[in-house]
């Protein structure tokens, strides 16, 4: 009998073992960057049928959040305003821009604007807004510098890890209650440990873990 | 027929009689005789009765996938299942089939442990059918889940939910301790193969099938080196299985004991249900075994005394099994628990009174048939008898499942359960699924272990003074032909030398290692006992490998379900602690058993540079013949005392034939 | 593939305050009257208006009716997910603030009055209704009937289309109808309406305008369960005030049961079957309370056919038959009037001693009944029930004023009511051909009307019939134009609460499909200008409260939803003993039932009433409180007779249960069905439930049960006489929720007598294995107290008082309602797998050798999750789906649940459920067809759902949360308040879950036990309060609260234990020896059922 196999098929199983070594770093790294919701989520950026800036709107002209989102802290939900709300203004600054005619539209004809949902968490999760603003938690820590993007983007993951890491460890996220609303407020981080941790003492902020605050 | 030993036999002094026991192989048969016979079945034309059996096989198994589907599809109210009984059919096919799955390694791993030699002849199948079993098994779990999609939620898999499993669930545990017993079970069966794949690698005919064959036996080529770490492995591996093999049902039967059922709740549980698996595995092997011995001709090698072992071994579970149903009763009535005697009285009296009777009368009362040697050697009634084991087991499965749920503490839960079509036919198709691919085993691989069977034989002990006896049967043409290889012009690589027997080969490698050679080797057609000492080979290495796989396994589990359960993301279940060493034990224990197992296999690979497809030896036209019913020895160059005359002349004094230069 | 979990939101919360300033009612007003619904479909969403009005494919429109937050499409934008808009309103509603809900007060009328409630509207979605606190009758839960209601509103099958001889005609169309016949009808000739029993001021206005503008039209009013007999009798028994031209006055009965210390009901199912039941209920809970040892509970004698909620709950039940009971009643007031002795009492006396006595009952029993009522006069009561005839009614008046209770625990409140006739004087003129157009509001008379009078046929009779109706029902079928009804929570109207007080009932949601108001109907009938509903009633209001504040005064009695000082009050007017002598001499003796003379008793079912909830998923799938029996009704009997008739059946475990089918015949009529044996019936007597066996109502009660108003004549309503019954030899399958009726001596439902009970107080804790001494440890703390950062501020707990609970259900049809819990069917059911989280136990206790069941006491006990502290459930789900939160809740996650069961399985009290199918998404007739069978909640049905609580799929457990979403919301709510300060505990009763807040017995307690302060931790510190199968050192959370008999030494029939008590001790010893069950006796009988 003849050898059946060529020499190199010795060599199979190292070759085989590194393939395998191989493939599965790239599948890992490849399910890690592209299933993951840093990748899925974060940096999305549709493109709205009107180009609403917050930076001119929050920034440059110093806007409060709760002037459109107004129900944002009475209600689960921070409301989209309703054209009427950009009429306020806009029937008379900007007046016929053409970038402001599907809201100009909407008013007259009473259809809704069809904005692009960014943020949307799971049906089976619930998140209340107001509980979260009302209690020192500003909308930068979910939504990111929303005062700095001319269009909106998703600028945090938002899974359940990002959810528990703020809930394990509140202290980095509070705020003065009357800085929640103004994205521009920093704080140096090591007084801002001290300073949550104080808050989250005095207020008894006992964020929780458990499943059924979001889940039920 | 006439033996051409009879000539033999009148020469050997009769043994004392309490000694006599009836030889494991009838009519003396010899290694080739053995090869021929075994790997014949998976060789020779498919036999009517084999297609007979496979096609409605194949269709059950195909009925069986139908109901998976339209059970997932549909969703479980499918089934029987309802409140209370929220596990009907799926979980007593599930403990079952594990039960089922428990002889083959009782067979391969206890009986090895305990040197009871006669299992080498039904090791093998036993071991497959423990593979297809937990298969079978393997599908309820998975299955029966009201969202099966997810059900790979149950392994510790990283995720951006942060959230673990729950290692306090007997499940849990479940799903380590089965899918540990697949794999362990499967390496082990694996690793017996080797040799044997070798052996079909050789006798093969056909080009493809030599190629197939021939990859999976790994450049098996039988050396003395490689049978000496592959017997340690294989010893560890059938350590291993052992407390395994307890684990398993045990951890089964924890599903039950560990939650507050009356008639659930109970220490008995883990021995009862070992018990009852070997019970029942036996039955399942003597069902499938009785049946192929004679439609494959394999009588002189699963003899009447293997069935009647098995039938003892039967008697004996049976008899425990039994014991354990009245202590359940003596227990539940002395605990003065109202609502576990309740239970048991419900059991024998209650709605489901024939269950338990049909469970008594095949579980305790057939076997004690089993007392009387003329039923344990009537293959007739041995069979009628394995087929009501299993009929009993199955029904043990539903008394405990069923009406325990279904009259629990609050009678205003009490229901009904009765099964559903589909909960039957998915049953039926699991029998499907086991026989094809029990017949497709039949069909492709050696039902019995070809080496393993040659070194119980008398002649496979070179002391035995039946070992100078030498082989008479032709072999094969393809093993005889010897295929002539490509002109060979590489280097010298080494003189090889045949013999004969077993004995000659022994006293051939005393002499080569009193003659001072270092670089060479011994290869056998099965593991001869004492080669090692007679080459003076040291004790094989694998056993540390196994031992740091254990241990690695172990920490891992400890340091797992601390991380996930205890650290990570704590969270209060049952009221219980956050980590304890006892619930995390089952696993961590399952995980020693895989990991050593790991470590064993990886081991006698790397000690013995498995895989090696490509050898010089391989160009020696007659080494083939050493799968069948040569011995060899292989001197090689590079020896120190290595000359090539002065070689040659050794090996013929020590009785070597066709003595030749092998080529690299 | 996780649970879908409903956003969406109707849009008719635009037109809820979209227009006008803050006062909310007013917009309502407005926005009713203007523009309709359909004109703003049209402008809001042209593309899906149409499918508005196609009742079956109404597929996309809550999509498009969803405003504020819409998922259109699902075009990829990208590759990374489904691209979804958000929709704003265009013009947002003041007021409005999504996701936040908004409670209206508005009433649920019924035939005898109306529910004040307090319904919850969520994105203009009315989703919940509760009682309305601030009602002067102080009720804070309803009935069952209350809380099922709200599926009516968006049941699939209502009437959704005007229809003209069964062809579908538009809405003008029937509005030109009916101005076409305004103008013609005249004077009135040949007019007749036949109306439903109403309480509604506005109804009684535009009647009696009619009857002045029509002189020749008459009106007819009829309710197949007519539960006015009371007031009859009282008017009949008492000098009555005169009433004005066209009106009838009269008296009638308002019970104060928590007065009274004794009462005896007389047929009577006053806590399922009479009027006014929550109230009642409530009462009469609150009567029987026992919070301390020297406390006396109510003491309830019971004289019945059937076994009723009443019965079951009775210190004293007598089993008699219907037909004996006026004989009871007459010697119970002849033993009375013997002892009180008055001049007036001398003739009655006469009489009353020349009557048989009845059949089957010790002279005994009465006289020590009537000792009972005579030592406690002014504070006992006796009622009789609503299906006896006039004597005993009349004698049970007799007797209230006798001893004294009239003013205290019954008072006599006068009432006034436009004059109708009856439904046979409407028969006959039917029959006479003197009908020209008849109008049917309301109502199902060619369904419920008696046999006799062969309505569907005499219906016809008519040239033109126009039906207002809820349903394309029994009777739209014979009538020519069919116009729907509105449901009351889109409604405009008015109405009086049992004591008298004006409610207001105001739409919470537009008219869904067009449907009318009777009073806009009556309107638009008689051809008048103002049609709207809510300008009549308006209008009433201004002869209620007229003045310049009138405004104010109107946006008030929304507001609150009732008008203040509107309540009656007691009349002291004289007693008329002729009415009294006259009655009972005409009772003659009334032979008893026999085995060839059996009596049938119809009765008012406790799920479908008398078919108005029929087809009600919720109702019908509610387990009768008695008999646990789901989707239809049965011949009930006792064991006894069904033994002599051959239809005796083993009762099989739920999963195997056949009933065998038997046929009754009475007067030459049939009628088949299934039996049922019914522990505690009177022998030879069957009871059938009316309601069922329609032949024209939706899919889910088409075919349900049998018509045992096939039988029934006008003459005599509610019983029939020499009925005969006989086994067919088939058998018929029963869903069941509970086969197993006894406990098997197991403490599970702990009791004693008041007497007992003042001797060890805590006898209930003596109970059961954990009796035992040592008790039980733990081998381990718990995680919460070893690691007390884990541990929460609230420590959530419930008890459940079980002196107080008498088994109404209410309880499961509102955990039902605000848990959005599925129905699964009848056949689902009968093999166990209904998902009600909280049920009501019921178990009968016998004493040893009662073989035949005949004189049982009844338990009741809801069982709902214990959210033990250590719970089985979790240890045992491997994917951490079950766990423990930080304040005690045994937390179910669906979205983490792969279904294993195993929980289930671990669960003592088998409490889980688990959906097997795709409850909420496929039909529940076409589960098994899989994927073949078409996907998703109709639309309609989409908008009853709670959007705070997860719409569970197929393959995940639920079970009860103690309604975590209220939790979380009264914890969010403190939180915003709290702001930046500590103040973050939520207050005792802030919390109330639904079961808790419907139930009215208030038998329901819920809060923080960690509080020592909170009543619920409070009550946990009494001696009553014990834990189910507390010996597997579960821990519940949920603690129940034993309950105390008062049974009367004196009667013949007293127990000195309680059956259950009696053979727990011969089982497992006395209690009060404080070391529980015995080893040498550990033994429970084997009976599998009866």
């Amino acid at each position: 009998m003849a050898n059946l196999y060529p020499r190199w098929f010795n060599r199979l199983p190292l070759m085989a073992g590194a393939g395998l070594l191989l493939s599965g770093a790239l599948v890992t790294a490849g399910a890690w960057y592209y299933l993951t919701p840093k990748y899925s989520r974060v940096g999305y950026q549709p493109v709205q049928p009107v180009p609403y800036s917050h930076k001119t709107h929050v920034d440059q002209l110093g806007l409060d959040c709760r002037y459109c989102h107004s129900a944002v802290d009475k209600s689960w939900y921070a409301n989209i305003p309703s054209p009427s709300v950009c009429m306020n203004c806009h029937s008379q600054v900007l007046a016929s821009d053409a970038r402001l005619a599907p809201i100009r539209d909407s008013f007259k004809s009473g259809e809704p604007v069809p904005w692009v949902q960014i943020h949307r968490t799971p049906d089976f999760v619930y998140f209340n807004h107001a509980v979260h603003v009302n209690r020192g938690v500003s909308c930068v820590s979910c939504h990111g510098q929303i005062n700095e993007m001319v269009e909106v983007r998703h600028e945090k993951p938002l899974t359940m890890a990002f959810c528990l890491d703020c809930h394990r460890n509140p202290a980095p996220n509070l705020r003065p209650p009357e800085e929640v609303y103004n994205l521009r407020w920093t704080n140096d981080p090591a007084k801002q440990l001290a300073m949550g941790k104080k808050f989250a003492h005095d207020w008894k902020i006992m964020s929780s873990q458990n499943c059924y605050t979001c889940h039920r | 027929m006439t033996s051409p030993a009879a000539g033999l036999l009148s020469r050997i002094p009769d043994p004392p009689p309490e000694l006599e026991r009836k030889p494991l192989v009838e009519n003396l048969r010899g290694f080739g005789w053995i090869s021929d016979r075994i790997a014949g079945v998976a060789e020779g034309k498919t036999p009517t009765w084999w297609w007979v059996a496979f096609f409605p096989s194949v269709l059950l198994m195909l009925m069986c996938f139908t109901m998976v589907g339209y059970l997932v599809s549909t969703g479980v109210g499918v089934w029987g299942v309802n409140h209370p009984v929220g596990w009907g059919w799926a979980i007593i096919n599930f403990v079952f089939w594990i039960g089922i799955g428990h002889a083959g390694t009782l067979i391969s791993a206890i009986l090895f442990l305990l040197r009871q030699r006669w299992r080498t002849a039904v090791n093998r199948a036993a071991e497959a059918m423990t593979i297809f079993a937990v298969m079978c098994a393997g599908i309820f779990p998975a299955i029966h889940v009201g969202r099966a999609w997810f059900a790979w939620w149950l392994f510790p898999i990283p995720n951006s939910n942060n959230i673990w499993p729950q290692f306090r669930s007997p499940l849990m545990w479940d799903v380590f301790a089965v899918s540990t017993y697949f794999t362990v079970s499967l390496l082990f069966w694996y690793m017996g193969l080797i040799p044997d794949l070798a052996t079909m690698r050789d006798r093969s005919a056909g080009k493809i099938k030599k190629w197939i064959y021939g990859f999976f036996a790994l450049g098996w080529m039988g050396s003395n080196r490689h049978w000496s770490n592959y017997e340690k492995a294989y010893l560890l591996l059938a350590g291993l299985s052992t407390p395994l093999v307890l684990s398993v049902h045990s951890i089964v039967s924890f599903d039950f004991s560990v939650s507050q059922l009356p008639g659930w709740h109970t220490t008995i549980f883990p021995p009862y249900f070992v018990a009852g698996a070997i019970f029942s595995g036996f039955g399942m092997v003597l069902t499938l075994l009785i049946p192929v011995r004679t439609l494959c001709h394999l009588e002189e090698v699963i003899t009447v005394r293997h069935i009647e072992l098995m039938g003892k071994v039967i008697l004996a579970t049976g008899s425990i099994v039994g014991y354990a149903y009245a202590t359940e009763f003596f227990i539940a009535y002395y605990s003065g628990n109202p609502y576990e005697l309740f239970t048991f009285k419900n059991r024998a009296f209650g709605p489901y009174w024939w269950a338990y009777w049909i469970m008594v009368s095949c579980n305790v009362i057939c076997p004690q048939l089993f007392w009387f040697k003329k039923v344990r050697t009537n293959l007739v009634i041995v069979f009628i008898l394995s087929i009501f084991v299993n009929i009993g087991m199955w029904f043990e499965r539903f008394v405990i499942v069923v009406t325990s749920l279904h009259r629990d503490f609050l009678p205003s839960n009490w229901g009904y359960y009765s099964p559903t079509i589909v909960d039957i036919l998915t049953f039926v198709g699991t029998f499907g699924l086991f026989l094809t691919l029990f017949l497709l085993f039949l069909r492709f691989v050696p039902l019995i272990a070809i080496a393993e069977v040659k070194s119980v034989i008398p002649q496979g002990d070179p002391d035995h003074p039946l070992a100078k006896q030498k082989e008479t049967a032709a072999p094969s043409a393809a093993l005889a032909s010897g295929e002539p290889g490509p002109v060979s012009n590489g280097k010298p690589f080494g003189l090889l030398a045949e013999f004969e027997t077993s004995a000659d080969i022994k006293q051939a490698a005393i002499k080569v290692r009193v003659a001072g050679h270092k670089t060479w080797d011994v290869f056998t057609p099965f593991p001869i006992h004492g080669m090692d000492d007679a080459m003076g080979l040291r004790d094989s290495r694998v056993g540390w490998f196994t031992f740091c796989g254990g241990v690695l396994g172990f920490t891992t589990g400890m340091l797992m379900i601390w991380f996930m359960n205890a650290f990570d993301y704590p969270l209060a279940v049952g009221g219980k602690p956050l980590f304890s060493p006892v619930f995390a034990f089952p696993v961590s224990y399952e995980l020693t058993i895989l990991f050593g197992a790991f470590g064993s296999l990886l081991g006698m690979f790397i000690v013995n540079r498995l895989p090696r497809w490509h050898h010089p030896i391989f160009n020696s036209t007659r080494f083939p013949r050493v799968t069948h019913d040569r011995f060899f020895i292989l001197i090689e160059c590079r020896d120190g005392k290595y000359d090539e005359a002065r070689t040659r002349q050794l090996l013929e004094t020590a009785g070597g034939k066709n003595i030749e230069l092998v080529k690299e | 593939m996780n649970p879908t979990h409903q956003r969406a939101s109707a849009p008719n919360d635009l037109r809820v305050g979209s227009e006008s300033g803050p006062r909310y009612w007013q917009s309502l007003d407005e926005v009713t009257g203007t523009p309709a619904f359909g004109e703003w479909l049209e402008r809001e969403f042209p593309q899906g208006a149409s499918e508005w009005h196609d009742p079956v494919s109404r597929r996309h429109f809550v999509k498009l009716m969803s405003a504020s937050f819409l998922l259109a499409g699902l075009g990829l934008s990208g590759c990374r997910r489904p691209e979804e808009k958000i929709h704003p309103f265009s013009k947002a509603p003041e007021n409005y603030i999504h996701g936040v809900p908004r409670y209206y007060a508005t009433a649920m009328p019924d035939r005898h009055g109306a529910q004040p409630l307090l319904a919850k509207s969520l994105d203009g979605r009315p989703i919940k209704v509760e009682g309305n606190p601030k009602h002067p009758a102080n009720l804070r839960g309803t009935d069952r009937f209350a809380q099922a209601s709200v599926l009516d509103l968006y049941d699939v099958d209502r009437a959704t289309r005007v229809l003209n001889h069964g062809v579908p005609a538009t809405r003008e169309a029937a509005f030109d109808f009916l101005a076409a016949t305004a103008k013609q009808l005249g004077t009135g000739d040949g007019l007749c309406f036949l109306l439903s029993q109403s309480s509604s001021p506005s109804r009684d206005r535009l009647q009696l305008l009619a009857q002045q503008q029509f002189p020749q039209a008459s009106f007819y009013v009829y309710e197949s369960i007519d539960l006015t007999a009371h007031q009859q009798a009282l008017t009949r028994s008492h000098q009555t005030p005169l009433a004005e031209a066209g009106s009838v006055s009269g008296l009638k009965p308002y019970y104060q049961l928590e007065k009274a210390k004794v009462i005896l009901a007389l047929d009577s199912d006053f806590i399922g079957g009479e009027a006014d039941t929550a109230r009642l209920i409530r009462d009469f809970s609150r009567s029987r309370a026992i919070e301390n040892p020297d406390d006396t509970p109510v003491r309830l004698y019971a004289v019945e056919p059937l076994m009723t909620l009443t019965g079951a709950n009775a210190d004293h039940r007598l089993h008699l038959a219907a037909s004996q009971v006026p004989a009871l009643a007459a010697h119970l007031a002849k033993a009375v009037l013997m002892a009180t002795a008055t001049p007036e009492s001398a003739e009655l006396l006469g009489i009353l001693g020349k009557l048989p006595p009845p059949a089957g009952v010790t002279a005994e029993w009465i006289q020590q009944c009537a000792a009972d009522l005579l030592a406690h006069r002014g504070r006992s009561l006796v009622l009789a029930g609503s299906r006896q005839a006039q004597p005993v009614h009349l004698l049970a008046s007799l007797l209230n004023h006798v001893l004294g209770n009239e003013g205290t625990t019954v008072e006599l409140h006068s009432f006034t009511t436009p004059k109708s006739d009856s439904i046979e004087a409407l028969a006959a003129r039917l029959k006479a051909g003197q009908v020209n157009t008849l109008a049917i509001l309301g109502g199902n008379p060619a369904y419920n009307a008696p046999a006799d009078l062969d309505w569907a046929a005499t219906q016809r009779k008519a040239k033109t019939v126009i039906r207002l109706g809820y349903y394309e029902d029994e009777t739209a079928q014979g009538a020519d134009w069919l116009i729907p009804a509105t449901h009351y929570l889109e409604s405009w109207g008015d109405a009086r609460t049992s004591d008298g007080t004006l409610v207001s009932i105001q739409p919470l949601i537009a008219p869904l499909f067009d449907g009318l108001t009777e009073l806009e109907f009556i309107a638009r009938l008689a051809g008048w200008n103002t049609t709207n509903p809510n300008a009549i009633v308006r209008e009433t209001f201004k002869t209620i409260a007229p003045g310049e504040l009138f405004e104010l005064h109107w946006s008030q009695f929304l507001r609150e939803g009732f008008w203040p000082n509107t309540a009656s009050r007691h009349v002291e007017t004289p007693f008329q003993w002729s009415a009294v002598i006259e009655a009972v001499q005409r009772l003659g003796p009334a032979s008893a039932p026999g085995k060839d003379r059996l009596e049938i008793v119809f009765h008012r079912d406790y799920r479908v009433d008398d078919g108005r909830y029929n087809n009600n998923g919720w109702l019908q799938e509610l387990p009768d409180p008695i008999s646990k029996i789901t989707w239809e009704n049965t011949l009930t009997m006792s064991v006894k007779t069904a033994r002599e008739h051959g239809v005796y059946f083993e009762n099989k475990e739920i999963g195997k249960l056949r009933a065998p089918l038997a046929r009754v015949e009475v007067d030459g009529q049939t009628l088949e069905g299934p039996v049922w044996l019914q522990p505690g019936q009177e022998d030879y007597t069957i009871g059938v439930a009316l309601g069922y066996g329609r032949t024209h109502t939706g899919r889910v009660g088409q075919n349900a049960g049998l018509n045992a108003g096939r039988l029934r004549r006008s003459t005599s309503p509610h019983f029939a006489v020499n009925a005969k019954l006989s086994p067919t030899g088939k058998t018929h399958p029963i869903a069941t929720t509970q086969s197993h009726w006894q406990m098997e001596g197991r403490p599970i439902v702990r009791e004693a007598n008041l007497e007992q009970f003042r001797q060890t107080p805590d006898f209930a804790q003596h109970m059961d294995l954990d009796a035992h001494e040592p008790k039980n440890a733990a081998l381990y703390k718990h995680p919460h107290e070893k690691n007390p950062q884990m541990k929460g501020l609230h420590q959530w707990g419930m008890v459940v008082d079980l002196q107080r609970c008498v088994g109404c259900s209410a309880c499961m049809m509102a955990c039902q309602s605000e848990n959005n819990i599925p129905i699964t069917g009848k056949d689902q059911v009968a093999r166990g797998r209904e998902m009600h989280w909280i049920r009501l136990d019921r178990y009968y206790s016998v004493a040893p050798g009662d073989t035949d069941l005949s004189n049982p006491q009844v338990l009741s006990q809801p069982m709902l999750c214990q959210h033990c502290e250590n719970a089985p459930c979790e240890s045992v789900c491997p994917v951490n789906a079950t766990v423990h939160d930080d304040e005690g809740l045994n937390v179910m996650v669906y979205n983490r649940c792969v279904g294993t069961r195993y929980c289930s399985n671990n669960c003592p009290y088998k409490v889980r459920r688990f959906n097997f199918f795709d409850y909420n998404q496929r039909p529940i007739d076409k589960l098994y067809l899989g994927p073949l069978a078409p996907k998703g909640m109709p639309d309609l049905l989409q908008m009853a759902k709670n959007p705070d609580v997860t719409v569970r799929m197929r393959g995940v457990m639920e079970k009860c949360t103690y309604c975590i979403q209220r939790i979380e919301q009264a914890k969010i709510a403190q939180k915003i308040k709290a702001g930046a300060s500590d103040n973050v505990r939520v207050p005792d009763g802030a919390i109330i879950p639904a079961c808790a807040q419907a139930c009215p017995a208030e038998a329901i307690v819920f809060g923080d036990v960690s509080d020592p302060e909170s009543r619920v931790a409070q009550l946990k510190g009494k001696t009553r309060n014990y834990s189910v199968l507390g010996f597997l050192n579960t821990k519940p959370r949920t603690t129940y609260q034993a309950r105390i008999r008062n049974p009367n030494p004196q009667m013949p029939d007293y127990q000195h234990q309680p059956l259950s008590l009696a053979e727990y001790t011969r089982l497992s010893g006395e209690p009060a020896e404080a070391h529980g069950a015995r080893a040498e006796a550990p033994a429970t009988t084997e009976k599998g059922g009866h």
